[in-house]
């Protein structure tokens, strides 16, 4: 089978060095899905590569490694601001796995910062922020504030923190609860600085998870290339984390994204996860919202609502049509009428 | 600060990449990028080398530049660190 470009860009993971085409007419697509580092392996010393391409490449390279430093060090700015206010943290994606998955940070691009932060202390943290200079990306709704999963905090050198409460959205992000994720976090290292990072099977669910439930732009190879170091590594005790999984109701996203990020990848799945990745009982609801090939608003709403407190039925509805100062400058929309439209525009959007 | 030890001031960003290193700025947080030769002195700098030291260590891979030269260089780009923040006095 002739290789996709997809499966040539995540060759270097398998330790290939087999390019088979111009590598370099590959540099959109890894800018776009955020392996430049991959590519960067992939073409090697250069040889054969048109000088100026190569020189391109590099450049793009250093740029994203400039970006990834700059945000690290904003990033252990904050970690270290809650820590001394005893806000725990634990970092999420992009920054955690290049530091504890792949061969070196440096094979791990990423835009963007997240951190997950204990659910009770998430409004502290942010206000923690703002006295920093970082300063709300977007706007919820005031009454949604404690059920979005994240809001992205931006500093004024322009680097973006994510900052979790859940590590899903809707649904998803109430599948692990946030202390379970906080307190089997382990320790690892950026600059001599120790931060917090979730456990394996919650790094590798979590990778899952969140590249499942993306969609367009915003579901990338990074993504895929995740899965498969984490999962490759941890083949060997593939049947415990799922049983361990299985208690959160995730080990349904974790087989499905392990084969398909390998199905990307045209490559086999290792051995020890073949056993078990056949998802044997019919989808819940929360896997039939978030695993379709295309948005499904309403099942995402009644799956989300199946995993809220009843006491929390009221403040979420109330929520969407009570939207507090912020959010109507925000979306210029105002009233209950502009926002039981809004709803219904979203209740219908596939997009 | 010339002239003396000086180490890394910690906790620094830095990424290795293809022809050099890339640092976060202590000052400001922005990176910069350090071609091969001051990606060098940063890596001399990490074994806590004095500026003596970081020209000879250098003169020994590049023997055919003029060490006036070297050394110059070496104070220029100890210079640039110090004043992005990069450097603090050895505590030793």
């Amino acid at each position: 089978m002739r290789p996709s470009r997809s499966s040539l860009l995540l060759t270097p993971l398998f330790g290939d060095d087999q390019v088979g085409e111009d590598a370099t007419a590959l540099l959109s697509q890894a800018r776009r899905d955020r392996v430049v580092p991959l590519l960067v392996r992939l073409i090697g010393t250069g040889d054969g590569v048109d000088a100026a391409d190569l020189e391109k490449l590099l450049l793009v390279e250093r740029a994203n490694m400039a970006h990834a430093v700059t945000l690290e060090h904003h990033l252990l700015g904050v970690v270290g601001l809650l820590a001394d206010r005893g806000i725990r943290s634990a970092v999420l994606k992009g920054v955690a796995v290049a530091h504890l998955d792949y061969p070196d940070p440096c094979w791990r691009q990423f835009g963007d910062a997240d951190l997950l932060v204990d659910p009770n202390h998430f409004e502290p943290a942010l206000q923690l922020l703002r006295g920093a200079g970082w300063r709300n990306e977007s706007e919820v709704s005031e009454h949604h504030d404690r059920f979005t999963h994240a809001l992205p905090m931006r500093h004024e050198r322009g680097v973006i923190i994510d900052v979790h409460q859940a590590i899903g959205r809707r649904a998803l992000g109430r599948l692990i609860p946030a202390d379970v994720l906080l307190d089997t976090a382990v320790p690892f290292e950026i600059a001599g600085i120790e931060l917090r990072a979730l456990a394996d099977p919650f790094r590798l669910a979590h990778a899952c998870v969140h590249w499942l439930a993306s969609r367009g732009t915003y579901k990338r190879l990074s993504g895929a290339a995740d899965i498969i170091v984490m999962s490759r590594r941890l083949a060997s005790g593939a049947g415990g984390l799922l049983d361990e999984l299985g208690r959160y109701q995730v080990d349904r996203f974790v087989q499905t994204g392990i084969a398909k990020a390998f199905a990307v990848a045209q490559e086999p799945v290792p051995s020890g996860w073949e056993p078990f990745l056949r998802p044997s009982a019919r989808p819940d609801l929360v896997a039939r919202a978030h695993l379709s090939p295309d948005r499904r608003p309403v099942l995402e709403e009644l799956a989300f609502l199946t995993k809220l407190d009843g006491r929390e039925w009221l403040p979420y509805l109330r929520g969407y049509l009570d939207v507090g100062d912020d959010y109507r400058a925000k979306h210029g929309r105002s009233g209950p009428l502009d926002q039981l439209r809004y709803l219904g525009r979203k209740l219908r959007n596939r997009a | 600060m010339l002239g003396r030890r000086s180490v890394r001031r910690r906790p620094t960003a830095f990424r290795s990449v293809t022809g050099g290193v890339v640092i976060a700025s202590q000052r400001t947080g922005d990176a910069l990028f350090l071609p091969a030769t001051a990606a060098a002195v940063w890596d001399l700098i990490e074994d806590r080398a004095d500026e003596d030291a970081i020209a000879l260590s250098l003169q020994a891979q590049f023997p055919d530049v003029d060490p006036t030269e070297i050394r110059r260089s070496v104070t220029e780009i100890l210079g640039v660190l110090d004043d992005e923040g990069l450097l603090e006095g050895d505590p030793t």
